[in-house]
């Protein structure tokens, strides 16, 4: 009987272990949560959504690079005598695919994480697994992550393309609405900004009045309908379609959530959370995710840090009155070691930490010089245009005009929306040649920049071009 | 020697055997090799606990009950005989030296072989090997043994890190560590402390129950362990009872440790530490004679200033304990070895100790012919504290030594003032480090880990018909850790009164369940055949719980005492699963041909659906040229023996959940977010090694015998990152892309220089020469290993890429670097950077030799590595040429150059040195890290049995033991050795080790 029992037991033993089967192979993750989980719930969605604002931050977008190369590219800014070397390549627009902008990747991951949450809440999100969930605020989660994917590929086609204005049909940057490992090829601009509009032509309608209650410190660096509506705005400008350009400028405009600065008010806005123009805008905090430290812009631009590495340009400072306020937002190095020299001051740093800001990315302001400029290109009367142009103007301790040409509004634009990172980009679209003024002699590359040329595209990164074989270089490098 | 006491009030009840129907059975037994008779051999009835040893004269009598079978005779180094008892009344036995024993039966993978049938390269240690050597875990003790296993301690603290290296490092990326199998259960090893600078788990195996070690080199041993052979297995068997009286033995160890300092590395003192600022004053165009310039400084230190030695104060004399009990013995049936263990040693450095209580009951019960049933079990409790070592913490003892200025005094006295004197109260002021004290971090500071650890298998065993073994073995090894960092207010000047507590708590536990059958069958007399198969599944799980709290008060320094808003809590988890299948099949003829083949299918949940089963394989085939009617006749050969393998293994020590795609958690907008952390793997798999293996074992003249072997080992599907396209939102991906080799050479020889019965001289030596080149890199010529190493395509496994030292002008005293170009510069920044030395040692090794005269022993081992470069990276600071201005420098700056002409390697001082000459990454502080050294020496007596005989013992033997005696190497710092790695900062020093033994036997 014994050896039996023996017997069975040992026969039991593999029995049991052999019923183990594939299953005893599955051990998911337990605390890392898996894509699958984490976009399977309202919670998981709202921190992935929350989760694609992030990059925004990085020292290779807002935070820094893309935001002061805007300005430094196009002669609202230079190197200043106290650079230590950063920034040098772009000042002498000696960029090549090995130092080129770095917001390739950065925007990208934008983009995957957008499209995360996008194609789970079209795809796998099933909302009869969580009884009493908003439905309206898993759309409004998937119209925010339509926003920033049609952000990231907006900001992408701006720096590594041709303007649409000049040749639509030219190689834009890969459209990615999937998340996965392959090497996509290039569309056309055409293609990148046909896309950009359908997605937040896609969100418009998805926002929840109110949004989503999240007790975040700002809630203008998530965005709504009226982020969408400004973005659409700026999109079709840079299209050169003036009529929608006007549509949805207009529309921000009448929204009563947002006021234009006063000129009183005008000097201290900066470095508030939410101020009344902003549309929407980056959260900056050297404690998050994508902190750029002691790289970020308000360190760059702050005089009395020790980097201080790029300072304002004396034609800038010559386009502003002397009552203009907006001449009083810049700043000298405080021990008087380099006079004739100025900082931008928009970056001054919160909580009295120098190396955290918010970025304005759409505000009140640039709404009107849009509509300003789509009414002097045939959408409007001189009258509705200038009546624009002073809005701004009455605000600024500024004369106003009673006739205006696109120069004027050009160079509004400079006064109102400098190292905002928009310069650089309204060159591209207006397809203008830099003339650039050498103040210190100390560019060492091109001054001018002529427009056509193959400058106005960044370099693919290097990285890039030898990990995706369907990846074709810009011209030139 | 309570404890020993103890020990021996227990031996009392040792019971007494009643014998009935006896035949007295006489006789002698000698030596084969001069006739001489031999004492102290045991003889005793086969079966039965019924024995004796053989007199002074080598005669013996004994009453052999008439059913007796047969007679055996078994001495320490000879091989045991049996002799078929028939009704004899005398016996003689001639005993053979067992230096040529070829039916001893080693362990191997799953199961035990005899010697004589082995294909692959294994290695045996045995317990005489290891037992005197005073250790708290077995890596250390076999390091230098055996060829090809090259095992570096990492630092020099009780309880540290080893990394053990069985033939070269084996991969990049995933685990260079062998697999740990202990009674053929594979466990779980590695560091589980929380806050420990170091930890080892094999601490919790007591290396005085280990019978024997086998290492498994290549893939005809080792594959059978598929996915996880690749870097080599290590089998650990331990000691079981055995059938016979009961015996009983204690040990006892006692011992004192200081650090290994053997070039005399020391700080400067203060007379040299004030010339040599006030040069760098001068040198640095300031005055030091007047008081004016602002940088006045006497010719010389005042002679009444008080001093203190701060790296005594940092650096004690250690004691070392450790004390053990067995009981071990048996009867037909049932066999039992039981043993208890303590183990405490200090550590060098202040504040640092591991103490081990340890138990293990090794149980065996045939009930039948048929069935039987076994237990294991072993239960420990390692107390590991520690300092932070091996890191730049001022309160780290080490660090602090080389930075505390001799005029800095560490403790005050009632007025305020410093002294030397111990008053108890401490003092801060201590600007050279940075105002810490590390004596009252010593002594209020707590950082420790205290690990509980359960290892038991239970086995069955089933035999219905002869030879057809069925074995289900089933096992857990769990391990409890509890570790605790407190940051304590009063390390710190007075005045606070909260501090910072950390505490964890974690958990890992493996369940193994191994079931197999197993045939062998002999025919025709010369055809022997066996075949195994098997099924095995494995379940690992870890958990940890962290807890940090801040403003906790020093009285009740607890969690429950924390009052700051920054307490944390935090979790961990991890868990993965093995399914295995296996087999082997065996076939020999005439015990002159051998070929053995073993397969192994893994199933594992670190990897995807498709790439998760792994088919893991070798062949192996032996020649025994010395059973071979052509060699037989050749008088001198004993042994020739000649073998051939190939297989592949892989390599599973990857993270447990790297082919999953995983979102982490950030923080954006004052909120909590999520975002990708890791992109789904679905490819990943297994790195593979193919091995082969030649070996040639020999024995001749019945004095030399030896092993020679030659390897290449391919590692393919190599995990590397590889770079892709960004837009999928990260930059690279780890794929199975890499190739590297391994090839190397082993030679183990033993010679019996002498071997007559009261005199016996063995000599013995291993070397290894292994080479790892890298063969691709996945497209990629070169990736960073660390910040001053590259892995190179074509170069050895790593290389140091540093900045290229040119020494210094004789004419001005200024550090200069190569440039690209071959000139020299001053300038750091325009340094080229070059490939020099390695951190694999081209040779390795160890040799020595033993020597018994009658009780007397003597024996040695040396250990050598010759090749590899170190690089030592706190050099920056500690040889700075006056960068670090405030604090003590090395005493290796002392030939500082002094004037022109001066040519030495030692640039002049400057007052915050700013010419880059101690910059990170320089070929200047790289060094030849070759050593030789002696490991250990042994003496000891064994008591004569006369004497044993008076004292009522059975056998009893003393000895003194020495471990790191002296090293010979030329490294200008307290000790040669460092981590596999080569580089590290402020390694706790490997130690030099006294102790006195005493073994007991009942």
């Amino acid at each position: 009987m014994k050896k039996h029992i023996s017997l069975v037991g040992v026969l039991l033993a593999v029995l049991f272990l052999t019923s183990c089967g594939d299953d005893f192979l599955e051990k998911e993750p337990l605390l890392s949560q898996s894509n699958e989980l984490t976009l399977s719930n309202f919670d998981g969605l709202n921190q992935a959504t929350m989760g694609a604002y992030a990059p925004l931050y990085s020292v290779n977008w807002y935070g820094a690079e893309f935001t002061i190369t805007a300005d430094l590219k196009a002669d609202n800014a230079k190197s200043s005598p106290k650079s230590s070397g950063r920034y040098q390549t772009d000042y002498n627009w000696s960029q090549n695919s090995a130092n080129t902008a770095g917001l390739w990747a950065t925007a990208y991951q934008a983009i995957t994480r957008a499209s995360n949450v996008i194609n789970a809440i079209d795809e796998t999100y099933d909302p009869a697994t969580e009884p009493g969930v908003d439905l309206e605020e898993i759309d409004h989660l998937k119209a925010e992550a339509l926003f920033v994917r049609a952000l990231g590929h907006f900001d992408l086609v701006r720096v590594y393309a041709q303007p649409y204005t000049y040749q639509k049909e030219s190689l834009g940057v890969p459209v990615v609405l999937v998340s996965e490992i392959g090497e996509p090829a290039r569309n056309t601009v055409a293609e990148v900004y046909n896309q950009i509009v359908t997605d937040l032509e896609a969100a418009l309608p998805l926002f929840k009045d109110g949004g989503i209650a999240r007790e975040e410190v700002d809630s203008k660096a998530f965005a709504d309908a009226a982020a969408a509506q400004a973005l659409l705005a700026r999109v079709y400008l840079y299209m050169g379609n003036y009529s929608k350009a006007e549509e949805y400028a207009s529309k921000v405009i009448a929204n009563e959530d947002f006021e234009i600065y006063t000129a009183a008010e005008y000097g201290s806005v900066w470095g508030t959370n939410g101020a009344s123009e902003i549309i929407f805008e980056v959260y900056g905090d050297q404690n998050q995710s994508y902190a750029p430290y002691w790289s970020e812009i308000g360190y760059i631009y702050d005089p009395d840090g020790s980097y201080a590495d790029v300072c304002a340009t004396n034609n800038l400072l010559a386009l502003y009155e002397e009552t203009d306020v907006r001449a009083d937002v810049f700043a000298e190095e405080s021990k008087g070691n380099y006079p004739g020299y100025v900082w931008p001051d928009k970056y001054p740093g919160k909580d009295g930490v120098n190396k955290q800001n918010n970025i304005p990315v759409l505000r009140l302001s640039e709404m009107y010089l849009i509509r300003c400029e789509a009414y002097l290109n045939g959408e409007g009367t001189m009258a509705q245009a200038v009546a624009d142009f002073n809005k701004i103007r009455a605000n600024r301790g500024a004369t106003e005009l009673g006739i205006i040409t696109m120069t004027d509004l050009f160079n509004e634009r400079r006064r109102e929306l400098c190292f905002e990172g928009h310069l650089l980009y309204d060159y591209a679209r207006l397809n203008k040649t830099i003339e650039r003024v050498d103040e210190d002699d100390r560019i060492t590359g091109p001054v001018d920049i002529t427009f056509p040329g193959h400058l106005w595209a960044m370099p693919i990164p290097i990285g890039e071009m030898e990990s995706n074989s369907n990846m074709v270089q810009n011209e030139g490098y | 020697m309570k404890k020993v006491l103890l020990a021996l009030s227990f031996m009392v009840m040792v019971g007494l055997q009643v014998i009935a129907q006896t035949t007295n059975v006489t006789g002698t037994v000698t030596d084969a090799t001069d006739g001489s008779p031999i004492p102290g051999v045991s003889v005793f009835v086969k079966g039965t606990t019924i024995g004796t040893v053989t007199t002074p004269d080598g005669t013996y009598r004994l009453a052999v009950p008439n059913d007796a079978s047969a007679i055996v005779f078994s001495f320490v180094g000879m091989t045991t005989q049996e002799v078929a008892y028939t009704g004899q009344t005398t016996i003689n036995a001639i005993m053979k030296s067992d230096a040529v024993d070829v039916d001893e039966v080693i362990v191997v993978a799953y199961g035990t072989q005899r010697r004589e049938a082995n294909t692959g390269s294994v290695a045996v240690i045995k317990t005489d090997q290891i037992k005197d050597v005073p250790v708290e875990s077995v890596d250390k003790a076999i390091a230098g043994k055996i060829a090809g296993v090259q095992i570096n301690s990492t630092t020099g603290q009780p309880g540290a890190a080893t990394d053990i290296r069985i033939r070269g490092n084996g991969s990049i990326n995933a685990g260079k560590e062998p697999l740990i199998v202990i009674d053929g259960v594979p466990v779980s090893s590695g560091n589980f402390s929380y806050f420990t600078s170091t930890g080892n788990i094999l601490s919790t195996i007591n290396p005085k129950d280990i019978e024997s070690m086998t290492v498994l080199k290549d893939a005809s041993a080792a594959s059978l362990y598929g996915s996880r052979a690749s870097n080599g297995v290590i089998l650990i068997t331990t000691k079981s009872g055995k059938k016979g009286q009961n015996r009983f033995s204690v040990t006892a160890n006692f011992g004192v440790s200081k650090v290994t300092n053997d070039h005399d590395y020391r700080v400067m003192t203060a007379d040299e530490i004030y010339t040599y600022k006030r040069d760098a004053i001068i040198n640095s165009g300031k005055d030091p004679n007047t008081v004016e310039g602002g940088f006045f400084a006497a010719e010389t230190l005042p002679s009444d200033i008080e001093t203190y030695n701060w790296e005594e104060s940092a650096f004690r004399t250690a004691s070392m304990q450790d004390i053990n009990f067995t009981a071990n013995g048996g009867n037909e049936d049932t066999r039992y070895f039981i043993s208890g263990g303590y183990f405490n040693q200090e550590g060098i450095m202040t504040a640092t100790s591991l103490e081990r209580y340890s138990f293990r009951s090794n149980i065996d019960k045939d009930f039948n012919e048929k069935f039987s049933i076994g237990l294991k079990t072993q239960g420990s409790y390692v107390y590991q504290k520690d300092r932070p070592n091996e890191s730049m913490y001022y309160v780290n003892p080490f660090w602090a030594s080389q930075n505390l200025m001799p005029w800095d005094l560490p403790y005050v006295d009632a007025d305020g003032n410093p002294t030397s004197r111990n008053t108890g109260v401490y003092n801060f002021d201590l600007p050279s480090n940075n105002n810490s004290n590390h004596l009252a971090a010593a002594e209020y500071d707590d950082q420790w880990s205290k690990q509980y650890r359960f290892i038991g298998a239970l086995s069955l065993k089933y035999e219905p018909i002869k030879d057809l073994v069925f074995r289900t073995t089933n096992s857990m090894d769990m391990l409890f850790e509890e570790g605790r960092r407190f940051w304590s207010p009063y390390s710190g000047p007075p005045g606070e009164e909260l501090g910072t507590l950390q505490v964890s708590n974690g958990r890992m536990q493996r369940l193994n369940s191994s079931n197999i059958v197993s045939y062998s069958k002999i025919f025709a007399e010369k055809h022997r055949a066996s075949a195994m198969a098997g099924y095995e599944a494995m379940h690992y799980k870890y958990q940890n719980h962290y807890a940090s709290g801040e403003q906790v008060g020093a009285v009740i320094p607890y969690l429950s005492n924390a009052t700051g808003e920054n307490s944390t809590v935090d979790y961990a988890y991890s868990e993965y699963t093995l399914l295995s299948y296996l087999g082997t099949l065996e076939y020999s003829y005439d015990d002159r041909y051998f070929v053995k083949g073993s397969f192994r299918k893994d199933g594992n949940s670190k990897f995807g659906a498709d790439t998760r089963w792994g088919t893991f394989w070798s062949v192996g085939a032996s020649w025994n040229l010395h059973n071979e009617a052509f060699i037989n006749d050749v008088p001198w050969i004993n042994m020739l023996k000649l073998r051939g393998s190939y297989g592949v293994a892989g390599n599973d020590a990857i993270g447990i959940y790297d082919q999953y795609g995983t979102y982490a958690s950030g923080e954006y907008n004052g909120k909590t977010i999520l975002g990708p952390e890791n992109l789904t793997n679905p490819n990943l798999g297994w790195e593979m090694s193919a091995t082969t293996n030649i070996g040639l074992d020999f024995a001749f003249f019945n004095k030399v015998d030896g092993t020679i072997e030659v390897y290449n080992k391919k590692t393919t599907d190599m995990l590397l990152d590889v770079p892709i396209s960004r837009t999928a939102g990260f930059a690279s991906l780890r794929q199975n892309i890499g190739e590297m080799t391994n090839k190397g050479i082993e030679v183990s020889l033993n010679y019996r220089a002498v071997s007559m019965r009261d005199l016996k001289v063995d000599v013995f030596g291993t070397l290894a020469h292994n080479n790892t080149t890298i063969d691709d890199l996945g497209g990629e010529e070169e990736i960073g290993d660390g910040w001053w190493r590259r892995h190179r395509v074509g170069g050895d496994f790593s290389n140091y890429y540093v900045y290229d030292w040119a020494g210094v002008n004789p004419s001005n005293g200024l550090g200069m670097w190569y440039t690209e170009d071959g000139s020299m510069t001053y300038d750091y920044g325009s340094a080229r950077r070059v490939y020099k030395g390695k951190v694999e040692p081209d040779i390795e090794g160890g040799f020595g030799f033993n020597v018994s005269y009658k009780g007397f022993y003597l024996n040695t081992q040396f250990r050598y590595m010759l090749g590899q470069s170190v690089y030592v990276m706190e050099s920056r600071y500690t040889n700075s040429d006056g960068y670090n201005w405030s604090s003590n420098q090395s005493a290796n700056l002392l030939d500082y150059w002094k004037k022109p002409g001066d040519v030495t390697g030692t640039p002049k001082p400057l007052m915050n040195n700013s010419t880059g000459s101690n910059e990170w990454g320089t070929s200047r502080f790289l060094y030849k890290g070759d050593f030789v050294r002696l490991q250990n020496l042994t003496f000891g007596y064994n008591l004569p049995k006369i004497v044993l005989d008076k004292i009522g013992v059975s056998a009893a033997k003393l000895y003194v033991s020495g471990n790191n005696l002296y090293s010979w190497h030329d490294v200008p710092y307290y000790d040669p050795e460092r981590s596999s790695t080569g580089g590290g900062y402020i390694i706790y020093p490997q130690t030099r080790n006294f102790t006195f033994g005493l073994e007991v036997g009942f």
